[in-house]
């Protein structure tokens, strides 16, 4: 099945015809959405800014313990909240030009955020002691990755 | 001190980002301020925001109203809205061109409700 048919079965299916009628399932889903940027963006924003050599009295792997879950949790809830809000509204959506942009950014912090892990997980430790430059720019990355794709979000209310 | 410097702009960046973001109505064009007494061709009342199709100068107009909990708590339920009903619209055209107004108010039935 291509793209755009699938965006109109699932525009018409049950799930997405709830997201609409209800007064209540849209607000609530935008305010779930928003609380996963929190979550993804604040954690990511702290381990990046971490990663590429601010608040280094913190330990690397201690902060990238707790953050990466949070991340993680963040991009979860976001994943699934909005899933449920192309339901209501896949067609205006694809029409958007923001909309494809803003899918590839989430492509590349996620697969930025793999690659990273599989390069450099292992070496945090010592990260401090020899910090690869590779790593770090993949840190500065993630962040600007992230920042545009929840730009891009917010503003596709307003193309 | 590095990292407060950083997160002040950032914090101005995303303030002045807002500020410009939530112009939502600045795609219309206020200065061109439409009333118009039609009847209601289609509607259809539903989230994010419900729409209404009208005939304006011999094309199909789309009407942009507001989120449905708005509508109902300021007294315009889904049955107020009937294809066929006589209504006024009061807002404004996209500034583009497109067949498209943002309405900033609605009489119906004779009760005016704002919908910003």
């Amino acid at each position: 099945m291509d793209l755009l048919a699938w965006a109109a079965w699932i525009e018409h299916s049950a799930l997405g015809a709830w997201m609409r009628s209800s007064s209540v399932a849209y607000p609530l889903v935008n305010v779930i959405h928003v609380f996963g940027l929190v979550l993804l963006i604040g954690s990511m924003l702290l381990l990046d800014l971490r990663l590429m050599g601010f608040v280094r009295r913190l330990p690397l792997p201690d902060v990238s313990d707790i953050l990466t879950p949070l991340a993680i949790a963040g991009l979860v809830a976001l994943i699934a909240s909005g899933f449920l809000l192309f339901a209501a509204d896949a067609g205006p959506l694809l029409d958007n030009p923001l909309f494809p942009v803003k899918l590839l950014f989430i492509a590349l912090g996620t697969i930025n955020a793999l690659a990273f892990r599989a390069l450099w997980g292992s070496r945090l430790a010592l990260w401090d002691q020899h910090p690869p430059l590779a790593g770090r720019l993949q840190a500065l990355a993630s962040l600007l990755t992230w920042v545009i794709a929840g730009t891009l979000g917010r503003l596709l209310a307003y193309v | 001190m590095r990292i407060k410097h950083v997160l002040l702009g950032a914090a101005f960046a995303a303030a002045a980002g807002t500020a410009w973001a939530h112009h939502g109505w600045s795609s219309y064009d206020a200065d061109k301020a439409l009333k118009i007494e039609t009847a209601l061709v289609d509607v259809q009342y539903r989230n994010p925001h419900a729409e209404a199709d009208i005939e304006y100068q011999g094309n199909r107009w789309d009407v942009i109203l507001a989120p449905t909990r708005r509508m109902e708590s300021r007294g315009l339920p889904a049955d107020a809205l009937k294809p066929g009903k006589t209504i006024i619209i009061e807002g404004y055209p996209r500034r583009d061109g497109t067949h498209e107004i943002r309405a900033e108010r609605i009489t119906v039935d004779g009760k005016t409700i704002e919908l910003r």
